[in-house]
């Protein structure tokens, strides 16, 4: 009864152990054959589709295959693989601009991708990543190692206690047996992961506007006729706000210049005979107004002077 | 006898299959070894929330993905050339896990911008200090950021092009909050052409987990 027991446990544990290797094997042998990939999703950006603790196969495909609304693996400069939705696609130059979005951002991902290639998600499968995660931790890489040896002592190991001439005779397939399992150990080791983390990164925008920012309109004087006694003609501008002096033109056609400070407002013609016309810039800082109205002057000796409009 | 043979030999190929195991355990274990030099969130999964926000002297606008918020108060009318205000603004991690972020500035129009002449101009202090003095009668408003660090935004000339903040992107821990002094200013040589116009700018923060 006993034996019998043992029996059963030998070879439920032979089928399943090979079982869980020949899956192995085959996806060790088919993954990098047909460009797949096994991502486990780190975050949850691309929930509810692919939710934190996804798991997604990939293949890899060329730029020009890709189609807006495919989910697509990218590995940025930053080096963090990203899995995001492709809302579009520049084909414009070379390499080929990838926009991406995660299903839960409000906002495409700041940058495009530029790529010749990416990992397309074949199908997806949430929750996976939590059983793929633990059998990554070091408890499960020594329960499985010791699954595989206690196989190899069921399959190659004494079956009956004594008889020393077949104890010998099963020395060398054990041998044999611990070789492979360092070579394949070592060769799963040096192999190109396929299976690999992806951030499916959580994204927000915030916009700050200010108020507004304006500048200042300096406004133009306004030039009137002063008091017109013999031999003086003055003319006066009305006083503008912040102004840090005035530049006025003068003379005939207005040809002289002549910069006043912010005090001044009025400016007197005296002399045998003179005439011009007159007008007059405000200035702030290096910024001056618009020129005023205009107004001929004209000053003759012992006669009243005359200002009219131009 | 002949049974057993058989059952011995196909329980020593099902062993030898078995070995297939080591190639998937030490394929997982390359999953650890990577999580643990990613940079993301010091590896392993992390669900939780991204929220951003930003405000004036606190991050209390903006909770939620996306939005945008009017800093009122960063405001100046009638700005003669060199004429400035300065404005404190804060950036806050609302979500609950860090998150990294960059930020450019855009103008709403050019109209304060010359290619070759300068125009508005800004400057964004980071930890800085916003102070603001000056009367418009005499052409003096001026604000002052005291203090912080510089960023890439140090007298600017602005435009409806974005020009960056950070050089990389900065990292902001969950609930934590960084202040910048942002100042605006009138180029003291701004051209005459630039009297009597009206723009605002407008910051795009952009945080990614």
């Amino acid at each position: 009864m006993r034996a019998r027991t043992a029996d059963s446990f030998r070879e439920t544990a032979l089928t399943v152990g090979a079982g869980l290797g020949l899956v192995c094997l085959l996806l060790a042998v088919a993954a990098p054959l047909g460009g797949m990939r096994l991502l486990v999703f780190e975050s949850g950006s691309m929930s509810p589709t692919v939710e934190t603790g996804g798991v997604a196969l990939t293949r890899t495909v060329p730029a020009d295959d890709l189609a807006v609304g495919d989910i697509v693996s990218v590995i940025p400069p930053s080096g963090v693989r990203v899995t995001h939705r492709v809302v579009d696609i520049d084909r414009t130059g070379t390499p080929t601009l990838l926009h991406l979005r995660g299903d839960a951002n409000e906002a495409p991902d700041p940058v495009p991708y530029p790529v010749t290639e990416a990992d397309r998600v074949i199908v997806h499968v949430n929750h996976l990543g939590f059983v793929v995660d633990a059998l990554a931790s070091p408890y499960a890489v020594f329960a499985g190692g010791a699954f595989v040896a206690v196989l190899l002592m069921l399959a190659f190991g004494r079956r009956r206690p004594g008889r020393r001439a077949r104890e010998a005779r099963h020395r060398a397939p054990v041998a044999a047996a611990v070789v492979v399992a360092i070579a394949l150990a070592g060769a799963g080791a040096l192999m190109p992961a396929r299976i690999a983390p992806t951030a499916a990164a959580f994204t927000d925008t915030a916009a700050a506007s200010t108020g507004n920012l304006s500048s200042v309109t300096v406004p133009a004087p306004v030039v009137s006729c002063g008091t017109l006694i013999v031999g003086t003609t003055t003319l006066t501008w009305t006083p503008v706000a912040r102004a840090t002096g005035y530049t006025l033109h003068y003379g005939p056609n207005g040809s002289v210049t002549e910069n006043v400070g912010p005090g001044v407002t009025s400016k007197s013609f005296s002399g045998l005979a003179t005439s011009g016309v007159f007008s007059v810039e405000a200035r702030l800082g290096s910024w001056s107004s618009a020129t005023s109205n205009a107004k001929n002057y004209t000053v003759l000796l012992l006669l009243a002077g005359v200002c009219t409009n131009v | 006898m002949r049974p057993t043979h058989r059952r011995r030999r196909s329980g020593r190929v099902r062993a030898l299959l078995s070995l297939g195991l080591l190639l998937g355990i030490t394929q997982v274990s390359t999953l650890a070894s990577w999580t643990d030099s990613a940079t993301v969130q010091g590896g392993g999964f992390s669900s939780g929330t991204l929220d951003l926000k930003v405000g004036e002297s606190a991050a209390d606008q903006l909770p939620g993905q996306g939005g945008s918020w009017t800093h009122s108060t960063m405001t100046l009318g009638a700005m003669a050339p060199g004429e400035s205000v300065a404005r404190a603004l804060t950036v806050g991690n609302g979500g609950s896990v860090a998150l990294t972020y960059n930020a450019t500035v855009v103008t709403s129009n050019n109209d304060l911008f010359n290619t070759g002449t300068p125009g508005l101009q800004v400057t964004v202090v980071e930890g800085a200090t916003a102070s603001n003095g000056g009367a418009q009668a005499s052409n003096s408003r001026a604000g002052t950021c005291t203090g912080g660090t510089a960023t890439s935004l140090t007298t600017t000339n602005v435009s409806t092009t974005a020009s960056g903040l950070h050089g990389s992107a900065a990292a902001l821990a969950s609930g934590a909050t960084r202040t910048y002094c942002v100042l605006a200013k009138l180029a003291t040589t701004a051209p005459n052409s630039m009297q009597g116009k009206t723009t605002s700018l407008t910051f795009s923060f952009n945080a990614q987990q």
